[in-house]
């Protein structure tokens, strides 16, 4: 695919811009991470999960966690705040679903991003019966690279096993993730078609970013023409129509963006998201691993740390620095997504100059 | 004025969302509706003895399920009531008629009137969560407490 950003593109680019611009100074909250436990199942080779926290932070108390709805409630319209739990891996925990059933009662959708290890009939049951209507379940190729990526032997049977049930409800909306490494890139149109044969009918597809356990693993990082070939897979992908791909919401993708995702680049960290961590840190999405927390719900109300701070989300001029600072892309960018960030708010990865193949590998 | 620049905002977002859309791109916000269907319901109606005859002050609650209480109102002196609220498009709704008064306007039994709603009676939903609007106009007929019942 060709590099040059067309006319109507970049027209609708600059659109898009000011529809951001907008978006940041209206910040309204849209989807809210719960990090309800750091506990896991498995221990997977990327995870940056626990590069920076240890296991030992106990799980936050249901009770916490929805006085912090409470807070947020009269703020909102409940039904249009998406509540995501996430860890960790989010069904160790035995008592989600009263958490659930509350956030149900409240009007807030919720849903959770799972490694489909504990999920079986009777969990799968008792969660709807809470109200569950979303889930994500990741499924990282065959058997053999998803468990060597999981490093548990048999996550991959219980992944599918958890998406062969989501398949037959009607009611869930649910998709599948897939993190595309230097072991499952091969066999990508394969894998697409074992994923259809199941019952996947949406599939996002991310790339590893170099943060935690991946920040050490080669085997895990794609060089740029692989990961240009996922990117001109995906393309591929939409236009059958067979299964709906998208890519992750990470980077800015130069000439691939409105091809490979629903909407243009925009990071939302801060924006319409944010997460409640583990040890009660306001932050923006749970990927967010540096120190860009904004508050702490044991001393700040939710809602005045939301509406107040957040300066470094809504504001990413600090990130016009290094390879961004001559960048004509920033416009679009600003920095790419604040994940990509380390301590000392150096970008690790910009996916545009990887397209352009500017990036050493 | 917070709230005439949020309406202002929107609005110039709606129309960037069009324009982009004319131009052959989504503008999705990047959050999916995951989660909880809902429904606006309105119910509606009269209060009145067998004789049909409007009592004022009559507590009502819409309840669905065991005791979910979505809304709650009184009748107005005519007998007359309205109920506006939003909830999950669950289809088995109860309505509790109580009189909280005392004596003042009579005293009178408090009674449950379950609706029953079908597919039919949600109007206008989109291929999202939103299943639509139900509006219901009911009648609830109290019977009075028989003299000894209203002893104190």
């Amino acid at each position: 695919m060709k590099q040059q950003i067309d006319l109507r593109k970049r027209l609708g680019l600059e659109i898009f811009r000011k529809i951001h611009q907008n978006r940041i100074k209206l910040h309204e909250l849209k989807t809210l991470f719960w990090e309800c436990t750091l506990r896991c199942n498995v221990a997977c080779r990327h995870c940056g999960s626990d590069c920076r926290v240890s296991s030992a932070f106990p799980d936050m108390p249901v009770a916490d966690f929805l006085r912090v709805v409470d807070e947020i409630t009269p703020h909102v319209n409940p039904h249009e705040v998406l509540v995501i739990f996430t860890g960790g891996e989010a069904l160790v925990r035995k008592d989600i679903e009263s958490c659930g059933i509350e956030l149900y009662r409240r009007g807030f959708p919720w849903g959770i991003v799972s490694n489909g290890l504990y999920l079986d009939r009777k969990r799968l049951d008792s969660l709807l019966a809470s109200g569950l209507h979303a889930a994500t379940i990741s499924l990282d190729g065959f058997e053999k690279e998803h468990n060597w990526l999981r490093r548990h032997p048999h996550s991959f049977e219980k992944a599918v096993q958890a998406i062969r049930m989501l398949a037959e409800e009607q009611e869930i909306i649910w998709d599948v993730v897939t993190c595309v490494n230097r072991q499952n890139i091969s066999y990508l149109p394969q894998f697409k078609d074992f994923l259809v044969s199941i019952g996947v009918k949406r599939w996002r597809i991310f790339t590893i970013f170099p943060v935690g356990r991946a920040a050490t693993m080669p085997e895990l990082q794609l060089d740029n023409r692989q990961f240009v070939s996922v990117l001109d897979f995906i393309r591929q992908c939409r236009q059958e129509g067979v299964i709906r791909a998208s890519y992750g919401c990470e980077g800015f993708l130069g000439n691939y963006e409105g091809e490979v995702r629903d909407g243009f680049y925009e990071c939302h960290a801060g924006i319409s998201v944010a997460s409640v961590l583990i040890d009660g840190s306001i932050s923006g999405c749970p990927s967010i691993r540096s120190n860009f927390h904004q508050g702490n719900i044991y001393q700040d109300h939710f809602m005045d740390v939301w509406n107040n701070r957040f300066e470094a989300y809504r504001d990413r001029s600090w990130a016009k620095q290094g390879i961004c600072a001559d960048c004509k892309m920033f416009r679009y960018c600003e920095g790419n997504g604040m994940h990509l960030h380390d301590e000392e708010k150096k970008l690790l990865v910009c996916h545009y100059h990887r397209i352009q193949g500017q990036t050493e590998d | 004025m917070k709230r005439i620049l949020t309406k202002r905002l929107r609005f110039l977002n709606g129309i960037g969302s069009f324009l982009l859309m004319l131009l052959g791109f989504g503008c999705s916000a990047g959050v999916e509706e995951y989660g909880t269907p809902y429904a606006t319901f309105q119910i509606k109606g009269r209060v009145e003895t067998s004789n049909q005859e409007g009592i004022p002050n009559i507590q009502l609650a819409s309840i669905f399920g065991e005791n979910d209480t979505c809304a709650i109102t009184k009748t107005e002196t005519d007998g007359s009531f309205e109920m506006n609220f939003s909830y999950v498009p669950l289809t088995d709704l109860k309505i509790a008629a109580e009189d909280v008064d005392s004596d003042k306007n009579g005293s009178y039994l408090p009674t449950v009137q379950e609706i029953h709603l079908t597919e039919k009676d949600f109007r206008g939903g989109d291929d999202n969560w939103y299943a639509g609007e139900v509006e219901k106009e009911i009648t609830i007929s109290l019977k009075e407490k028989e003299k000894h019942e209203t002893a104190d």
